[in-house]
């Protein structure tokens, strides 16, 4: 006599340790197998795209910091600033952008910490965690000495960015990179050679390149199935196009093969830093912008690297000082998406696995 | 689910409650009970288990919190993954209109006493998120009771820390056997 | 589809995957060990206070100017057209030089501390503090108004490097 079985609905979250957030998964089991896993997300929709068409350009750089990817505020300001310069033709001079560039990357390097621990937390590794805070607390110390920020910046402005660097800033930088890459040799001790990690995440939550495609994933989830696309590379902005660096990529498409990509990252994120630092030039950081700066009826679309993927702005000016629409394009809600198809055939345990190797932020998926 | 807050029994009378009843009342009864609530408030103060919920940007600073430079752990505050478990919330973040049920029905899963510690603007009420907009809580007060404010946007860990040592003080200071003495008094009469 | 780690290491043995995971054990425990006797990361607060920069964007304050005896600002309302958050209420009375100031709040509790209103001030008047220590039992005193702006206006940072502090209240007792 066959057994009677029946597939068992389990809700995960929002309130969960390890959804990074407030994400509620609605996994469908057969057993301990993973049939369905559909992701509700809105819990933190804060209708952004709304609110921007009520500030003004200038206004909204304070808004895109905390309504977007609340980890890379700075990402956020590039891409918005970015649209707005390209719209209303406005040049940054040579140094704001070297800063600029600085800044893109220190940020990189600390929201892969924040990933890095945090997938080690979900793993069961405590001390990833600890040592993940212990270095991103020194990012923290520089953009405080220079934006004034730790979290949220409003430090980079439509035409350059607000302040000139403090004296001795690129010192500690150039300081901090030699630290850090120093630590990334003890990261891949603890974490990255351990064979129960290994086996937690090796072969675990393949995604095809061409699933990868047809979701729309980007960023270190595409890169990790073999896609090779880096919006740095492909439509430079900034000095990105004078510096060299490698687009790691791997090809297995699996937990570790992402957690590789990220950790190769920021190691690029160190090289493009030195290479800035080097050559940054002396002169004006910022062009002359009004206050309320009113910008041409037209449309554009501005696409950056966040460190989460491909994050681009849609953004339509109807010749007043606010903006017509914006549209967000966010690189976690792709890759969000693509979860499902990560999920499915897998067991229950390795949902948070996963889920930690994708690196959602709510606040980017539902804005 | 109820959102009534008189709905919602805040603390069952247990025959414990009774027995400080009948010591209150003995001539000198009132100092001892002093001095144990003095002991039982020192114990509670040092020990304020925070559950883990992030809702948006302030959760980041609240690991940063938790983690290596501030390590909220030597003065007793451990997070904890459940909030049957937990003494009390830290509202780290914007609460969408969604979300607030679910940060309502985790205040009630918590057993009393419990405490709320309200971090940064958005929670406190609504933040840059208070005009213009369709989808925030105009404040988490709106929905359960806050003990403590911590302003900021989001707050430095330090002034999260400034928090916690402003609810301590208030768990050191709170008459708590007395208030169960009271409801035993009044469900008694 | 589904390739179990279970399957792919199936080859190897019980006893070599076991050696392996104690070997990688060790490895990190080695490196969990060398950090230990590295210098300390963790800072008591109440007692240490870290160096907040200049620059850092703490609360709000209207210095008071010694030379006039009162604060730089000219009314010209620009940080309250500026504030992302509309969390600036300024009221005047009188025409040109006799402009008083009748009505000067900040509302802490929204401002999103950005500081376009610092940016823009013509005079700084309106200058970030840096402390950040203003957590408080009741949200009504978060509304900051013009007395308590030049109160907060402080002549010095919080704390300058790692620095010992006085006990306060509320300390670990």
């Amino acid at each position: 006599m066959a057994l009677r079985t029946e597939e068992l609905i389990l809700n995960m979250g929002p309130q969960h340790p390890s959804t990074h957030g407030v994400l509620r998964l609605i996994v469908t089991l057969d057993g301990e197998n993973i049939v369905d896993a559909q992701p509700d997300i809105g819990y933190l929709h804060s209708s952004v795209e709304k609110m921007m068409e009520a500030r003004t350009y200038l206004q909204n750089i304070a808004l895109v910091d905390r309504g977007m990817d609340y980890l890379t505020a700075m990402s956020n300001e590039e891409v918005w600033v970015l649209a707005v310069e390209r719209l209303a033709k406005i040049e940054v001079p040579e140094r704001a952008k070297s800063i600029r560039t600085i800044m893109l990357e220190l940020q990189r390097i600390s929201s892969h910490l924040i990933w890095w621990g945090t997938f080690g937390i979900d793993l069961g590794a405590f001390t990833a965690f600890l040592w993940a805070m212990r270095e991103r607390e020194r990012i923290m110390d520089l953009f405080e000495a220079s934006t004034g920020g730790r979290l949220h910046h409003v430090y980079f402005r439509i035409g350059g960015v607000n302040e000139d660097l403090p004296e001795g800033w690129t010192d500690r930088v150039a300081e901090f990179c030699d630290y850090f890459l120093a630590r990334l040799p003890e990261y891949d001790d603890l974490i990255t050679g351990n064979p129960i990690f290994q086996a937690r995440t090796k072969g675990v939550g393949v995604l095809p390149l061409s699933t990868a495609i047809a979701m729309g994933a980007s960023g270190p989830v595409a890169r990790a199935s073999g896609l090779s696309y880096d919006v740095r590379k492909a439509h430079p902005y900034e000095v990105y196009d004078r510096v060299s660096f490698d687009i790691p990529v791997r090809t297995a498409g699996d937990c570790f093969a992402r957690y590789e990509v990220r950790m190769e990252e920021m190691r690029q994120s160190v090289r493009i830093i030195r290479q800035c630092l080097e050559h940054l030039p002396a002169g004006e950081i910022r062009s002359k912008v009004q206050v309320a700066l009113k910008v041409p009826k037209g449309e554009v679309y501005a696409r950056t690297e966040s460190p989460r993927g491909d994050l681009g702005i849609y953004l339509v000016g109807d010749g007043s000082d606010k903006p017509y629409r914006v549209k967000i394009r966010a690189p976690a809600f792709s890759n969000l998406y693509a979860l499902t198809e990560m999920m499915k055939g897998w067991k229950v345990a390795d949902v948070i696995a996963i889920l930690g190797s994708i690196d959602i932020v709510l606040s980017d998926v539902d804005r | 689910m109820s959102t009534d807050p008189k709905a919602i029994p805040r603390s069952t009378v247990m025959p414990l409650d009774r027995a400080l009843e009948v010591i209150d009342a003995l001539p000198g009864g009132g100092a001892v009970l002093t001095k144990v609530e003095d002991v039982l408030n020192w114990g509670r103060a040092a020990s304020v288990w925070p559950l883990t919920f992030g809702l948006a940007c302030c959760a980041i600073e609240m690991m940063q919190f938790m983690a290596t430079r501030f390590d909220a752990d030597r003065v007793g505050i451990i997070p904890r993954g459940t909030p049957r478990q937990a003494d009390c919330i830290i509202v780290a973040g914007r609460a969408t209109i969604k979300i607030a049920p679910i940060v309502r029905r985790l205040w009630e899963q918590m057993p009393e006493p419990k405490y709320v510690v309200s971090m940064g603007s958005c929670a406190t009420c609504g933040g840059p998120f208070y005009y213009d907009n369709y989808s925030i809580l105009k404040g988490i007060d709106q929905v359960i009771p806050v003990d403590v404010y911590v302003p900021g946007c989001p707050p430095r860990p330090e002034a999260l820390y400034e928090g916690f040592l402003k609810l301590q003080e208030k768990i050191r200071k709170e008459p708590f056997l007395r208030r169960r003495i009271a409801a035993a008094a009044q469900a008694g009469s | 589809m589904s390739v179990q780690p279970a399957e792919t290491d199936g080859k190897k043995g019980l006893v070599e995957q076991a050696w392996q995971a104690a070997v990688g054990l060790v490895v990190g425990l080695k490196s969990t060990l060398r950090t230990m006797f590295e210098p300390k990361a963790t800072v008591i607060y109440p007692l240490e206070k870290i160096n907040v920069s200049n620059r850092w964007h703490g609360l709000l304050a209207l210095p008071i100017d010694p030379e006039t005896d009162n604060d730089k600002c000219i009314i010209c309302f620009q940080c309250e057209r500026v504030c992302p958050d509309r969390c600036i209420h300024i009221e005047a009375t009188g025409k040109g030089k006799d402009r008083v100031l009748t009505r000067f709040d900040i509302e802490m509790d929204k401002c999103c501390y950005c500081g376009l209103c610092v940016e823009v001030c013509p005079t700084e008047a309106i200058v970030f503090v840096p402390h950040y220590e203003a957590s408080t039992y009741n949200r009504a005193n978060l509304l900051y108004d013009l007395d308590d702006l030049h109160r907060a206006a402080p002549k010095e940072p919080i704390a300058t490097g790692v620095v010992k502090v006085r006990r306060q209240v509320g300390g670990t007792r």
